[in-house]
């Protein structure tokens, strides 16, 4: 047994060193005492794959590095980044032009060629099965280079949306790209963003100031941590092992603003709701039901209580900075009176038996959910609940496949923050709509086709004036992204993305 | 020689039947889980898109067909690229078994360090009176008590002292040996409460024997009769439950490395679990399960060591 202790004491002795050598290197990037700690939910399964990821995890941290053609801000808007400027010459066809003075991190000049190669290998080539082609650009189906700076793209169909789902397109370096490969790329990529990734091991990522970027940062490096769980994660911050830790649960913001770390909420393009599936012979067909249960909740009680103030209480399809957001409107109001008057208008004084898929991830949404369970229950809505894990929930929803009378939903509204996503789901055109309404679905299609943004707007607002008074779904409220840091300043957070360029160390005599 | 030999051959002939077993298993169950097109397409429910999706990963082929090809790629360590990354999958994997390794190895360390002595102690005082016998029953009930707290409650409880309150050891990362020391606890916290009550008993049991009542008869001390005769024999008994306790680590390194953010091989293998990523899933499994193995063969060589009437036989 000794000898079995003794080597298990050489192995991990040596183990330690080898590890600790590592920690040497490690340490080497973070002696700087300007460089950010981070706690991160995730780093991206696929490195820095341009191809493979659009959206969250990959928001969090691939700008640090990568630049984009266009950038959108907090508001929604679609602003110049990497163009400068977007014309659209044809239906199908724009014109952008570039930005002159910028470099990849290796020297090489950012130019046409670079995203005539991003079009050519991302979207047509290697990468023309993955992610970013299928969810993100599918309409994209050439580049031409008319000169260094200018390049023309060309849609398969009419993409009004075009300028905005290129807000997560990376352009790539041609000679390094062509050198090492799609493969090699992903571990040690070569963007024009600040910061220049120096290793991307398992679980962390370790990056240093590109003084020659076009946005030059305020820190000397980033140091990513992978720390999946949200109670770590405030762990980690509250115990200074970093400095911003991200995605922090809502019942964590009391505790930590007690501790004098400082709170970010910033609008998360994300909604909850619960959507109906109609069929024939179900008690949703009754719009009067239907209505009747959008009363029954009281959405600023579980915003204010459940989710400690993180979150809006819902009022259309969209969220804050999507496209065609119209801050006009107002949820429908809680009147649990008014829902049991509707409920027996319709024809149900007694009540009426549901039964829901319910998708439940995390506290949080339990908690939600539970709430609204017992409102719905206390106006006679008796719901029966079916849960299901993820991958479960998303195959019904991609194919329509609901055996219940509603589905929790929550939409993803980034990267674009297009506010008729949803929509997607509840089109007549799709194979098993959980409800289809074809004036609505008429208008949201005539939508997409159109390019003039009042006649967008109108559209929209159309769609929205009939939802109102014939709910296909019960709207619950938009989410916020909670972020704490400590010792740092200046953070800025526009659509889940942070401004990693401008987040410096907090001087003595600043306060946030 | 040829005794040593025959038991080698038979070691390889034994781990390439449990390989093809477990991998057989897996390939067919995580083929149930779900459909990978679907994670890979993103939000698109185009049939188009899913199909071609499907035809590029050979999903479209019979299952028959798709289970020789991986058989056959397996056979020759290849078990294809990462349909996430695009990486290669084994490599994904062996880059993780380092960090998981140096996990396991210190928390091995740390929990034979600790049940041990303990272990003995509790034995030796089972029956103690005055302040001994007191100290020696309340550590008993304290270890009863841990072997009832969940993994992940230990891990937050330690996060909570060592690195917020007093913030002696750091909570995440793997910045050399420091960081290791939380996980390392975690993981004995989950495994050191059975050996302790195993080998307390044992030890317990060999005090009663006759070569201890005649060690004493024969004037040797009691610390020495509990440490030169009773424990190398409750050892012997408890060394199965090591060997069994090291196996089962892998469950809680799972735990511990989503936890403390531990870059190894338990959260590669969650990750692509979610994410459908079915030539990494198969990677990590092949690795863990020849690590395994090699675990359950290191007991067996232990206990061969400790009690030499145990032969290769």
């Amino acid at each position: 047994m000794r000898s079995v202790v003794m080597a298990s004491l050489v192995a991990l002795l040596l183990l330690a060193g080898c590890d600790s050598k590592l920690a040497d290197r490690q340490a080497s990037a973070q002696n700087h005492d300007d460089v950010i700690r981070i706690a991160s939910r995730r780093l991206p399964p696929g490195f820095a794959n341009p191809a493979a990821h659009t959206g969250q995890p990959a928001v969090d941290i691939w700008p640090a590095f990568f630049d984009a053609l266009t950038y959108i801000d907090a508001n929604g808007n679609v602003i110049p980044w990497l163009a400068t400027r977007w014309t659209q010459t044809t239906t199908t066809r724009w014109r952008f032009e570039l930005r002159r003075d910028v470099r990849f991190s290796n020297g090489e000049p950012f130019d046409a060629n670079a995203v005539e190669l991003a079009v050519n290998e991302i979207l047509l080539g290697y990468g023309a099965r993955d992610l970013v082609r299928t969810s993100l650009l599918p309409t994209i189906i050439s580049a031409e280079v008319i000169d260094s700076y200018t390049i023309d793209i060309e849609t398969a169909k009419p993409d009004p949306l075009l300028p905005k789902r290129l807000s997560q397109f990376y352009p790539l370096p041609p000679r390094y790209f062509r050198e090492v490969g799609p493969k090699t790329f992903a571990r040690k990529p070569i963007g024009t963003g600040p910061f220049i990734v120096e290793r991307w091991e398992a679980g962390r990522v370790l990056m240093r100031a590109n003084p020659q970027s076009w946005r030059p940062p305020a820190v000397a490096g980033l140091d990513f941590i992978e720390i999946p769980e949200p109670i770590a994660r405030r762990q980690a911050i509250e115990s200074g092992q970093v400095q911003l830790a991200m995605y922090l649960a809502p019942e964590d913001i009391a505790d930590l603003k007690e501790k004098q770390i400082t709170i970010r909420q910033a609008a998360e393009p994300r909604l909850r709701m619960m959507v109906f599936v109609v069929r024939e012979g179900s008690p949703l067909q009754s719009r009067q039901v239907r209505l009747a249960m959008n009363h029954a909740i009281d959405k600023d009680a579980i915003v204010k209580y459940l989710l400690s103030g993180a979150g809006v209480v819902a009022t259309q399809m969209g969220v804050r900075g999507s496209e065609g957001f119209d801050p006009s409107l107002k949820a429908i109001a809680y009147d649990p009176e008014r829902a049991r008057a509707l409920l027996r208008e319709a024809g149900y004084p007694n009540g009426i038996d549901l039964e829901m898929d319910l998708l439940v991830v995390t506290n949080t949404d339990r908690a939600v959910f539970e709430a609204i369970l017992a409102d719905l229950r206390d106006v006679g809505v008796r719901i029966t609940v079916h849960t299901m894990e993820f991958e479960r929930w998303r195959a019904k929803l991609l194919a329509g496949d609901w055996q219940h009378d509603l589905f929790s939903f929550t939409v993803a509204l980034d990267p674009l923050l297009d506010i008729t996503k949803a929509w997607q789901y509840l089109t007549c055109e799709r194979d098993n709509a959980p409800f289809c309404q074809p004036e609505v679905s008429e208008l949201i299609e005539t939508r997409a086709r159109t390019f003039d943004q009042s006649e967008r707007d109108r559209l929209l607002r159309l769609a929205h004036e009939k939802m109102t008074i014939d709910p296909p779904v019960i709207l619950v409220h938009e989410m916020e992204q909670i972020t704490a840091y400590r010792d740092l300043e200046n953070l800025q957070v526009d659509n889940l993305m942070i401004r990693w360029d401008q987040l410096r160390k907090r001087s003595s005599s600043s306060h946030d | 020689m040829t005794e040593m030999l025959r038991h080698a051959l038979r070691m390889l002939l034994n781990l390439s039947l449990l390989l093809l077993a477990t991998l057989t298993l897996l390939f067919f169950l995580v083929r149930l889980a779900g459909d990978p097109a679907l994670i890979l397409s993103g939000e698109s429910s185009d049939p188009a898109v899913l199909a071609e999706i499907r035809r590029s990963l050979g999903l479209d082929q019979p299952l028959y067909r798709q289970y020789l090809i991986f058989l056959w790629q397996a056979v020759q360590l290849d078990l294809g690229t990462s349909w996430v990354s695009g990486q290669d999958a084994l490599a994904l994997a062996l880059e993780r078994l380092w960090p998981t390794l140096t996990l396991a190895l210190a928390a091995i360390v740390l929990h034979l360090g600790l049940s041990i002595p303990l272990g003995a102690f509790l034995g030796a005082t089972r029956s103690s009176i005055g302040v001994i016998g007191k100290v020696s029953r309340s550590l008993d009930g304290l270890i009863l008590l841990a072997q009832g707290i969940p993994g992940y409650v230990v891990a937050l409880m330690l996060i909570q002292w060592f690195a917020v309150q007093w913030q002696i050891f750091p909570s995440t990362g793997s910045d050399g040996v420091a960081s290791l020391v939380l996980p390392a606890l975690t993981i004995t916290a989950f495994l050191a409460p059975k050996l302790i009550r195993v080998l307390a008993v044992n030890v317990g049991d060999a005090l009663q024997d006759d070569y201890a009542v005649m060690a004493r008869a024969q004037g040797a001390s009691e610390p020495t009769v509990v440490l030169r005769h009773a424990l190398p024999n409750a050892l012997l008994g408890a060394t199965a439950l090591i060997g069994t306790q090291i196996a089962n680590l892998v469950n809680g390194i799972i735990i511990t490395e989503t936890i403390f953010g531990w870059p190894g091989m338990g959260r590669l293998l969650l990750d692509s679990v979610l994410l459908l990523d079915f030539p990494v899933v198969q990677s990590v499994v092949l690795v863990t399960t020849t690590l395994v193995f090699a675990a359950n063969q290191a007991a067996d060589w232990a206990i061969r060591r400790i009690d030499p009437r145990i032969r290769y036989s």
